[in-house]
């Protein structure tokens, strides 16, 4: 190990933190070089002044002055802390709002207007239905017997046979 | 100082099932559970923030920030027996959103209306002769000048190692940058610090008893 690097390593190896074969070559190093010995040593008396020059002089503050600070956690249910002093009148408007609407959402499944809207949409396919029959000319809207022709039934006959006339 | 001489050094007050439990308790809103939380990390944050800011009252505000936002965000934490390094991570965002780019300026810790000193430190001060004590005082805001003047990346990566004694993995996790980036930037700033002591201290420097 050189001494550049040896000296690199001196604090961490002071700290003990070095692994065990990096300390094991710091060791031997030093115990063959004078100027890194020195170096290490003056490097450990400099850290004891300094340890006993910071030791924790100063003291805290006093817990009471922190406990008026430190806020509960927020709960949804805190109705309190979301609205102040005005909890007890929205709490109040909240629960008759729900009161007054949900029964009547619950009768109607959904809306009020159904009655309405159903008439006018049945309003609408009969106009519908009556400009179709205009425009095709269909007078007769009764329902007929057959509405195809079926090929596979007898048509030799040159009259058609009334299916509604009971013979 | 191995990893287990530091983690023994910064604190053994309580292991990670019992931080489990504490952090879990926090996070189902336990305001007692996070009160014992802020009662052991507390002095930790403040003087990482007071290192970082180089200002007591800020120190203040922002341990206070720091922890109002912990206990918001407590349901974000994955791993309960990371808390520390988490809190950590919140401290230096707070730090960042108030002093980025900035130099500390820092105050004076050995004002007269100053926090009062622990029995360690009373003890740490050294007997001996008026010359000694007053070499001791100056030497402590020599070393506090010397880390307020590091570049940012240094310091707070110095602060982590040297006073908080957070493994390098753990100071990683808190920086949010790589090993060697962390390893690099601790080695530059304790020779920079190990430097300007050297350079003050002179003939004095390796005398023992000290600080």
């Amino acid at each position: 190990m050189e001494c550049r690097t040896c000296c690199e390593a001196l604090t961490a190896f002071l700290d003990g933190e070095l692994s065990g074969l990096e300390r094991r070559a710091v060791e031997e190093h030093l115990a063959a070089c004078s100027a890194c010995q020195e170096n290490c040593e003056s490097l450990r008396y400099s850290e004891h002044l300094v340890g006993a020059a910071l030791d924790e002089m100063l003291a805290p503050p006093s817990w009471g002055r922190i406990v008026p600070r430190l806020e509960p956690r927020p709960s949804w249910l805190d109705l309190r802390r979301l609205f102040g002093w005005a909890w007890q009148p929205v709490f109040l408007t909240v629960v008759v709002l729900a009161v007054l609407l949900v029964p009547g959402f619950l009768e109607n499944g959904g809306g009020v207007e159904d009655a309405e809207l159903e008439m006018m949409l049945s309003q609408y396919v009969r106009e519908r239905d009556e400009m179709e029959n205009l425009h095709y000319g269909i007078i007769n809207t009764e329902p007929v017997g057959w509405v195809y022709y079926n090929p596979y039934a007898d048509h030799s006959s040159s009259e058609r046979r009334n299916p509604y006339s009971g013979e | 100082m191995t990893n287990e001489d530091k983690g023994r050094k910064r604190s053994s007050a309580v292991s990670g099932d019992q931080l489990d439990v504490l952090v879990a308790k926090a996070k189902s809103g336990d305001v007692g559970a996070f009160e014992q939380l802020y009662h052991l990390y507390s002095r930790r944050i403040v003087n990482y923030i007071y290192r970082m800011t180089g200002s007591r009252a800020e120190a203040d505000d922002l341990t206070q920030e720091t922890f109002i936002q912990a206990f918001r965000k407590l349901d974000t934490l994955k791993e309960n027996t990371k808390f520390q390094s988490w809190l950590f991570r919140i401290a230096q965002n707070q730090v960042y959103q108030e002093y980025r780019g900035k130099r500390p300026q820092i105050d004076s810790i050995d004002e007269e209306d100053g926090p009062e000193l622990t029995d360690a430190q009373k003890l740490a001060t050294p007997s001996g002769t008026p010359e000694n004590q007053i070499l001791a005082s100056e030497l402590r805001e020599l070393i506090n000048q010397v880390i307020g003047e590091l570049p940012e990346k240094y310091r707070e990566v110095f602060v982590l190692s040297a006073l908080h004694r957070f493994s390098y993995q753990e100071i990683c996790e808190i920086v949010g940058r790589s090993l060697a980036s962390v390893k690099s930037d601790i080695h530059r700033a304790r020779v920079q610090v190990r430097d300007r002591i050297k350079a003050y201290l002179g003939e004095n420097y390796g005398m023992s008893n000290l600080l």
